[in-house]
């Protein structure tokens, strides 16, 4: 019978292997609930929190259907065949089921009754099932492994040359970066060769404010997210000592990155891997933003005259649940800056929070299944334009490349933004 | 196994994206949280169209393929989609279209895909007059499938009586004819959805709990909105009180004081919509020690049994009059007595019950069952009327019987209007303690049969179980029923009926 050593080590609670059978089915994975919505009719037409099932509408294709194929696959009753390879991949990973999951929430009360963490987790499941099948020298899907390889020679998922990565950067900013500084701005792969204008806007607000940072020139490499994501610990665990090692060398005290990806790496992933605090402070730059505008360094003096949603990056959000003191999510941050900005209206859309919608380019889902990607980051821009706003922002640079493809395809008339693009409008 | 030749055949039919016959899909269709056997299905089609079914079922003569059907996926303790033969699954989830909702004659006519939450949702958006009576269990369970299962809900008689309130049905044969009931058999009726009967036999009966055909559409009553609801919450303190609370609810129910979908839960049950298996203080073991139940009772402020129930009125003159009816007959019942509004709140259940169920609003909590021991749960749900002698007698046969075999004795009764549902659940650890919840089901079964109490729905698991003592002239009939419809004997063979 095969072996799949990491399912192995999630798959106990009380007895060998009955983790899987708290699924009970239920369905709470896929779709929002009554309670949640505290009896209010919130979000008709949006009742669906998992992204893939709200796609292909068959629960294979949801959280419950791969803790199913998980069991089967760890109790021989079958193959790990190509379809189920698929489907496996076929998650962007963005983390909703385990949010309403309700074994998840029912397990927290099984000790004494007190909540302590579920032994079940959805996600890591998955990610388990991922990890061994890379194992078994299944995984990846091709595509994946073909920007895996990527990240090991060029550093970056994107088949771009390694010295370009800062081509973005004006030659004058890129010639007097220092070699230490206090705050290192960690660019990420996505804002440093596709959502330039991110990564731009950044280095404006920062050169502005001046704050005292840095880019590592040429150290910074890919934050190793997508080899994390699709099972690849070898090479997420080369990214991640490289990276930490660059940051010791560059004697800061603090990492902000704009990158929802690169942040969980970062803040959770790094250093529960390694199992150790690491020496500097992580943030996403909405802290920063929130920060400076608070402090009086930014100040946001232009109105923007805009109807704005926000859509919550899963990523940041309910990826940093149960983090205590290490992490936790940022839904206030972007909101906070977004509202101080004169002129800006910020209207929720109906998903938010916990419970947002994926745009589903993560987990190596956009590589894989690009126009289910794309299809998916539509109906996230549909709810957008249902709350009539003139434009949908994040704080995501993978977020805003599917939402721009998914724009740009379906002609949807609506606006897109990070929160650092509006922060630079409005500067003084 | 089904040939490849057949395989092609019937992605001929639905398409080959709605034909699954990898191990990937079937793992979901592969086992359920009841006592069901594991058991692989050979492949899946998902159809969309009645059309669609036709052919299918011709399919299925002509390649002698069982056929098991399902309509998604809801709550479980009677058992989930899985085909205790394998097989081909015919999965009617993409089949939920509305196809009509009349505000004006309060009926919906509905597929087998169509959930409560979709109904519900529907309702609530477009006709705020009309009112769903839901069910406890999932939100995601087929309005369709819930109703010729002779399921019950929770708000007032006749519409929680969910099978009463059915009219007019389309189904196809086994053979591939499709056949409407009722009035739909007369051409051109505008009555289809609003009189039952029809003209000559009326044959609706045959097609629920039963394996005579496919049932693709239905008509469904539903109730309307009433302008004027209370909830009221009773506790019958000891266990000694068990036929005081049934027989008291029989005289609310016959009286129309409180609507006919009343509940009635044990400590134990209500407990587990609360909280999980307390495993610390019992290292592991059950039935849960008699000085702990009483503790926590204590605590939470419930009886040994708690009822609640909604109380619908046109007005509020009518509601405060059956809110004085009741107080008069709680009197003839020293030891029942009238909750306290927030510690009944602060039960899930009946915070539930009252917040959703009562208001034509399906909800999951009642998933907390199945979590109580560790992810199964079972229904087993004996008919009993509403006397003193059965309240004691159904405790007594579920105490000893569950005792027996290391399980807690967790009910609730559900009323009808001359009887009641005795909905015993029996939660277990999956997979440590399924063998032995195999057992202890099959003896609940046999005992409450042996003192008169049959169930009224059961799972494919047992039925064999409980067919073999069914009086032979009915079955008989039933069997010359399937051999005349159903000659190859395709369709969800043994089910209700027995080969």
């Amino acid at each position: 019978m095969v072996k799949y050593p990491n399912l192995e080590k999630v798959a106990t609670w009380r007895s060998k292997g009955d983790i899987f059978y708290l699924c009970t089915i239920c369905r709470y994975c896929i779709s929002e609930t009554y309670e949640y919505l505290d009896g209010e009719d919130k979000s008709a037409g949006y009742q669906n929190l998992c992204p893939t099932f709200d796609l292909w509408e068959h629960e294979a294709y949801s959280s419950l259907g791969r803790i199913s194929i998980a069991r089967a696959l760890y109790e021989g009753k079958m193959e790990l065949t190509d379809k189920a390879l698929e489907l496996i991949y076929a998650c962007s990973l963005c983390g909703a089921c385990r949010e309403e999951c309700f074994a998840r929430r029912r397990t927290k009360y099984y000790e004494i009754h007190e909540a302590k963490p579920s032994p079940f987790d959805p996600m890591e499941i998955l990610l388990a099932l991922r990890r061994d099948a890379v194992e078994l020298g299944k995984g990846p899907l091709p595509v994946q492994q073909g920007w895996m390889k990527q990240i090991v020679e060029k550093n970056n998922p994107y088949y771009e040359a390694h010295e370009a990565r800062l081509d973005w950067l004006k030659p004058e900013i890129r010639e007097k970066l220092p070699k230490e500084a206090e705050v290192v701005y960690f660019v990420g792969c996505t804002s440093a060769y596709r959502q330039k204008n991110i990564a731009n806007a950044t280095v404006n607000i920062l050169e502005k404010t001046g704050v005292n940072y840095t880019i590592m020139d040429p150290e910074e490499w890919c934050c190793g997210s997508p080899a994390y994501m699709t099972g690849r610990m070898d090479v997420f665990k080369r990214q991640l000592e490289h990276n930490i090692e660059a940051v010791k060398k560059y004697k800061a005290k603090r990492v902000v990155t704009s990158c929802a990806g690169c942040y969980r790496m970062w803040k959770k992933e790094y250093p529960e891997t390694l199992g150790v605090k690491l020496p500097f402070e992580v943030l996403h730059t909405v802290e920063l933003l929130q920060e400076l505008v608070k402090n009086g360094k930014i100040r946001l003096e232009n109105k923007v005259e805009k109807t704005v949603t926000y859509h919550d990056p899963c990523h940041i959000g309910r990826h940093l649940r149960d983090g205590g003191e290490l992490y936790k999510p940022l839904f206030e941050p972007p909101r906070e800056v977004l509202q101080a900005i004169p002129g800006i209206t910020l209207k929720e859309m109906p998903r938010k929070l916990w419970y947002s919608f994926c745009c589903s380019s993560g987990g190596g889902f956009r590589s894989a299944f690009p126009r289910e990607s794309i299809e998916i980051a539509s109906r996230r821009v549909k709810e957008a334009l249902d709350q009539k706003v003139d434009a949908l922002v994040s704080t995501c640079p993978f977020c805003y490349r599917n939402f721009k493809d998914a724009i740009e395809e379906k002609k949807f008339n609506i606006e897109l933004y990070d929160v650092v693009e509006l922060v630079e409008k409005a500067m003084a | 196994m089904i040939k490849e030749e057949a395989l092609k055949e019937l992605e001929a039919i639905v398409g080959q994206e709605h034909v699954y016959t990898d191990p990937a899909f079937l793992a979901t269709y592969s086992r359920d949280i009841s006592i069901t056997y594991e058991r692989w299905p050979d492949a899946v089609v998902r159809p969309r169209f009645t059309v669609e079914i036709q052919k299918i079922m011709r399919w299925a003569n002509k390649w002698k393929v069982p056929i098991y059907v399902t309509s998604g996926r809801g709550f479980e303790g009677y058992g989930g989609p899985v085909s205790p033969f394998g097989g081909l699954i015919l999965d009617l989830a993409r089949m939920n279209t509305i196809h009509e909702i009349n505000d004006k004659l309060y009926y919906v006519v509905v597929e087998p895909g169509v959930t409560y939450r979709q109904l519900v949702r529907e309702l609530e958006k477009n006709y705020p007059h009309l009112m769903l009576d839901v069910i406890g269990g999932s939100p995601e369970s087929s309005v369709l499938g819930n109703t010729i299962s002779r399921g019950v809900g929770h708000t007032w008689w006749p519409y929680c009586e969910h099978f009463e309130c059915l009219c007019g049905m389309e189904v196809v044969l086994p053979t591939g004819e499709v056949v409407r009931t009722g009035s739909g058999q007369l051409p051109g009726s505008k009555s289809w959805h609003i009189f039952k009967w029809g003209f000559g036999p009326w044959i609706d009966g045959i097609f629920s709990q039963s394996n005579f055909g496919v049932v693709t559409k239905i008509g469904l009553w539903v109730a309307p909105r009433p302008k004027a609801y209370d909830w009221v919450a009773i506790a019958a303190p000891k266990p000694e009180n068990a036929g005081d609370i049934l027989e008291f609810t029989g005289k609310v129910i016959l009286h129309n004081i409180i609507g006919g979908g009343v509940t009635i839960s044990n400590a134990v049950a209500s407990f587990a919509c609360n909280f999980t298996y307390p495993w610390e203080i019992n290292g592991g073991t059950a039935p849960l020690p008699r000085e702990w139940i009483e503790e926590m009772k204590e605590k939470h402020h419930i009886g040994e049994y708690t009822l609640f129930g909604p109380i619908y009125a046109d007005s509020e003159e009518a509601l405060q009059a059956k809110w004085k009816t009741l107080k008069e007959i709680l009197k003839q019942y020293p030891e029942l007595y009238l909750m306290d509004r927030a510690d009944a709140l602060n039960c899930a259940e009946i915070a539930h019950r009252v917040l959703y169920d009562q208001l034509g609003r399906p909800h999951r909590s009642l998933w907390g069952w199945a979590h109580w021991r560790g992810g199964g749960l079972s229904f087993y749900s004996p008919i009993a009327p509403f006397t003193k002698e059965a309240g004691l007698e159904l405790q007594e046969i579920g105490v000893k019987t569950t005792a027996k075999y290391g399980f807690d004795y967790m009910m609730k009764y559900v009323a009808g209007l001359r009887a009641i549902h005795h909905v015993g659940l029996l939660t277990y650890k999956v997979p440590d303690e399924l063998d032995r919840a195999r057992r202890c089901f099959l003896e609940l079964i046999k005992n409450y049969m042996d003192a008169g109490y049959y169930p009224y729905r059961v799972n494919p698991f047992a039925q064999d179980y409980l067919l073999s003592r069914i009086d032979r002239g009915y079955l008989l009939v039933c069997q010359k029923i399937k051999k005349a419809l159903d000659p190859n004997n395709i369709l969800m063979p043994g089910y209700y009926v027995p080969e």
